[in-house]
């Protein structure tokens, strides 16, 4: 019985599966067809090869929603993964000298993009029909350029493909040569190999307006050499038959300097696209996002027609104590501010009901809340959709697991759900505990124990102001203040392995002294259900000292507790 | 001392383990016409002012055996790399009878070794001690990035998508970072049977499928390193199977599988050999010596 909720890399998906799985967010696919340089940012699991691949041509032309559109031809996007072996190779760096390294770096590079052209077009149809006229000059064309014998037999892309095949296995056999470590002399470029076959393409009449659009994906793979290649594409000044489009991670982003060592800038060179969307409550662009990429899985998958509310159904108990809390959070409004302020007796209940139902548990000795329900998932994935869906994976493969037929699992009881969080949420504080040392490359042993002190107290000032607070009990996210502090950098350098490990995630938003944009920072919520917390928070971040933090990381000393604290309502922002 | 030219030439990496030196005793017992010792060391770590390096140097000043301490860091493999091959390539005219003691060599260093020795000869010795036991709590920590062995990298088939053959070993973090770096779309899983060092629970197959699962997808397979060909045969099983992916070939299980996967990449030199390094090994790794196995590879 397939899993529905499997979350293995997008590349390794097949054309229907993406087509089956990939909610379309038109805001992307606008930026994404235009002529712009963009760097497409998200973290780990936030669905960047997924948008890439489903923007390809080649997932284009297999759906049939999309291949009729008039643009079909106009709009080519040429999906490069860079997480390859090919790129993992580092024989080049042997050179003793830089310009070598660069050279080859840019061949294998150019092979990747020149073999992602030619197997996106060569076999579909249309283009077929529509090379036939033109194949034979092309190919003289072709060879006259590169000196080398065309096949008569094959038709112009195919015959490029072949030659590519044999040009990838001439260099890396060259390369790895045991006996031999001279530098290979025939190595191609953006403008020696990709823009020439492209004006080629261009002549045959479908392709005369086309525009080339390189989703290089994975671009954090990369190592210096290829990222300034890279960078020096996208200083190219005429991009009117291409234009590349990077998905990087947040944490380690590619640097901004080109081979020639000059720098490209946001705005003028390229534009900053961030992927993740708000994700406040079950209403928001991510909230809607998570429900449409459930229940589409549920259809696909598992042929099950089910609102992913009644597959993930809440806990009837903790529904109902949700409902109580409501009621005593809204007669406590109407007291307060009387019954015609409709507004403020419905943010007194959005802020006070579930904080009340936490603090109750928190201050019982209840047994662990019965997380569970679709909303509660959706607000543990921290707005990731890889975060979705992991939980989910383990819930149905239990499911499967106990079942002792092949009789379909129609819904996820609660109490597989609360086994299952709760177990996720214990495995997450195990590898804190146990130190990420033990799977981050750039973490030491100390660092592991900083940060493992640094998010214990985090929770323990979470939980504090989730018993204490007046105003905004339930906020679970942070920025940090007084930066100037000396240790501001160390703290600063935790908190990326924290995100590297994505136990962290960062957002920005609007601050509310001066209206200039900062960063926040906002642990994963699958953290807070070993340690009886409310993963759904509120609109609301808390201002942290970076001396405070420091402490608690280093000395393992509590975060101070004000109630007076300086909050900021939070709206993130689309795009960063 | 001794002349280079009639005896062996010995391979040994330096550490604290008691048996680097209890090994270097057991070499020679095997190898009584070990002309020169060639100690590799990490300037990294702190095996530099470990015990065992004056142990080692009095131990071969006394049978008139000469000695090279060959400092290197084992982080930066292009540096490591040139350095090997100056080293092997300074030694070539005495090279006829090359030994490598493998057991406290990091599996990259011994495959470079492999590579430039091989240059030379075609015949390798090799050694390797068992402890008598192992720590049970945590081995190695700080792991970096996984990494292709220079000029191992195979010959990479740009429609072909990856695939990993893992001889798995007691870290099962180390098998779910491989699988998040290269993103597989087939992972294969190689299992070493036994119960040998509480091998079955601490190498079990549920832990490695535990961390990946949902991530790719997976087979596994049992091998034996302590097997007359360490797991040859079935390593080139496995490559067959694995026809229609670029495949990343690497070893965390017993240091003996290293050979088998050596001499599986070179009957098929498309596979790449990658290497999963770590910067730091708890001091209590492994205590005393065991059964020792030596063995020849021709190339």
């Amino acid at each position: 019985m397939k899993n529905p909720f499997e979350y293995e890399a997008a590349n390794n998906l097949t054309t229907q599966e993406i087509l089956d799985y990939y909610i379309e967010d038109y805001n992307y696919t606008r930026f994404l067809e235009s002529k712009r340089n963009i760097f497409l940012l998200g973290d780990r699991g936030s669905g960047k090869t997924m948008t890439l691949l489903y923007n390809s041509f080649k997932i284009k032309y297999e759906d049939p929603k999309r291949n009729r559109s008039k643009d079909l031809f106009e709009k080519i996007g040429i999906h490069i993964p860079c997480n390859t072996p090919l790129f993992h190779k580092k024989e080049y760096l042997l050179f003793e000298d830089d310009f070598r390294v660069q050279i080859i770096a840019e061949h294998y590079f150019v092979l990747s993009i020149t073999n992602a052209i030619v197997a996106s077009l060569k076999d579909v149809r249309e283009v077929i029909e529509a090379f036939k006229d033109f194949d034979e000059e092309l190919k003289e064309d072709f060879s006259y350029i590169f000196n080398i014998p065309v096949s008569t037999k094959h038709s112009f892309l195919e015959s490029i493909s072949r030659w590519i095949d044999k040009e990838a296995f001439e260099t890396q056999k060259q390369i790895n040569d045991p006996k031999n470590n001279e530098f290979y002399q025939n190595a191609l470029s953006l403008s020696t190999l990709v823009l020439p076959l492209i004006k080629k393409i261009k002549k045959v009449p479908l392709f005369k307006d086309s525009h080339f659009i390189f989703l290089v994906d994975d671009a954090h793979d990369l190592n210096i050499h290829q990222v300034k290649v890279l960078n020096s594409w996208i200083a190219y000044r005429d991009h009117s038959d291409f234009s590349l489009k990077v998905a990087t991670a947040k944490v380690n982003k590619p640097i901004k300097i080109t081979s020639t060592g000059g720098s490209i800038l946001e705005g003028h060179d390229y534009t900053n696209i961030d992927l993740e969307k708000p994700f406040y409550n079950k209403d928001s662009e991510f909230g809607n996002l998570a429900k449409s990429i459930i229940k589409k899985r549920l259809e696909k998958i598992s042929n099950i027609d089910k609102e992913p509310s009644h597959f993930f159904p809440t806990n009837p108990e903790l529904a109902e104590s949700l409902e109580k809390y409501k009621e005593i959070a809204r007669k406590e409004g109407i007291a307060k501010y009387g019954e015609k302020e409709k507004k403020k007796v419905t943010d007194h209940v959005y802020k006070y009901a579930r904080a009340y139902y936490f603090r109750d548990r928190a201050n019982s000795r209840a047994n662990l809340v019965p997380y569970s329900g679709f909303d509660m998932l959706v607000d543990l994935s921290t707005g990731i959709i890889r975060n979705l869906l992991d939980p989910c994976y383990y819930m149905y493969d239990a499911e499967v697991s106990s079942k002792k037929d092949d009789t379909k699992i129609e819904m996820i009881p609660p109490k597989t759900q609360r086994d299952i969080i709760k177990a996720r949420s214990d495995a997450m504080w195990k590898r804190l505990e146990d130190g990420l040392e033990k799977e981050i490359e750039a973490c030491t042993e100390s660092q592991g124990k900083r940060i493992y002190q640094l998010f214990d107290n985090l929770v323990l000032h979470f939980r504090e102001r989730l018993i204490k607070h007046k105003s905004e009990p339930r906020a679970i996210m942070f920025t940090i203040s007084q930066v100037d502090n000396e240790h501001y950098s160390e703290l600063i350098g935790l908190l990326k392995i924290a995100q590297m490990s994505q136990l962290l995630y960062t957002r920005s938003g609007v601050a509310k002294d001066d209206g200039r944009k900062e960063i926040y920072y906002v642990p994963n919520r699958m953290l807070l259900p070993t340690r009886g917390l409310d993963p759904n928070g509120q609109h609301a971040r808390v201002s942290l000292k970076c001396n405070d933090l420091w402490n608690a990381a280093v000395g393992n000393i509590p975060i101070p507790f004000n109630d007076d604290a300086n909050e900021t309502n939070a709206q993130a922002e689309l795009f960063g | 001392m001794r002349n280079l030219e009639e005896g062996n030439l010995l391979f040994i990496g330096l550490s604290w383990e008691e048996r680097c030196f209890l090994g270097l005793k057991e070499d020679y017992k095997r190898f009584n016409q070990t002309s020169k010792v060639i100690i590799l060391y990490n300037c990294k770590s702190e095996d530099d002012d470990n015990e065992n390096r004056g142990k080692i140097a009095e131990y071969c000043l006394k049978r008139e055996i000469q000695t090279e301490f060959v400092e290197l860091d084992y982080s930066d493999p292009i540096l490591t790399w040139k350095k090997i091959d100056s080293i092997v390539e300074a030694h070539k005219e005495f090279i006829k009878k090359p030994v490598i003691d493998i057991t406290t060599l990091p599996r990259e260093i011994t495959w470079m070794l492999f590579f430039f020795i091989r240059r030379h000869t075609a015949r390798i010795y090799y050694l390797y001690h068992s402890p008598e036991k192992y720590s049970s709590d945590w081995l190695s920590k700080e792991p970096g990035a996984p990494r292709l062995l220079l000029k191992h990298s195979g010959i990479s088939d740009l429609n072909k998508p990856t695939g990993i053959i893992l001889l798995t070993g007691f870290d099962e973090i180390r098998t779910r970072k491989l699988v998040e770096y290269y993103e597989p779309k087939f992972i294969s899983l190689g299992i070493q049977s036994g119960s040998n060092f509480n091998n079955k629970e601490r190498n079990s197959k549920d832990k490695h499928i535990q961390v990946i699962k949902g991530q790719t997808n997976f087979n596994t397979f049992s091998i034996d390193a302590f097997s007359r060909d360490h797991g040859l045969s079935t390593i080139n099983q496995q490559v067959k199977l694995m026809g229609d992916y670029n495949i990343i070939a690497c070893s965390q299980g017993p240091k003996l599988s290293l050979l088998s996967l050596y001499r599986s990449y070179l009957a098929n030199t498309n596979i790449a050999l990658c290497y999963l390094p770590s910067r730091q090994y708890n001091k209590e790794y492994s205590t005393g010596i065991g059964d020792t196995v030596k063995g020849e590879i021709e190339f």
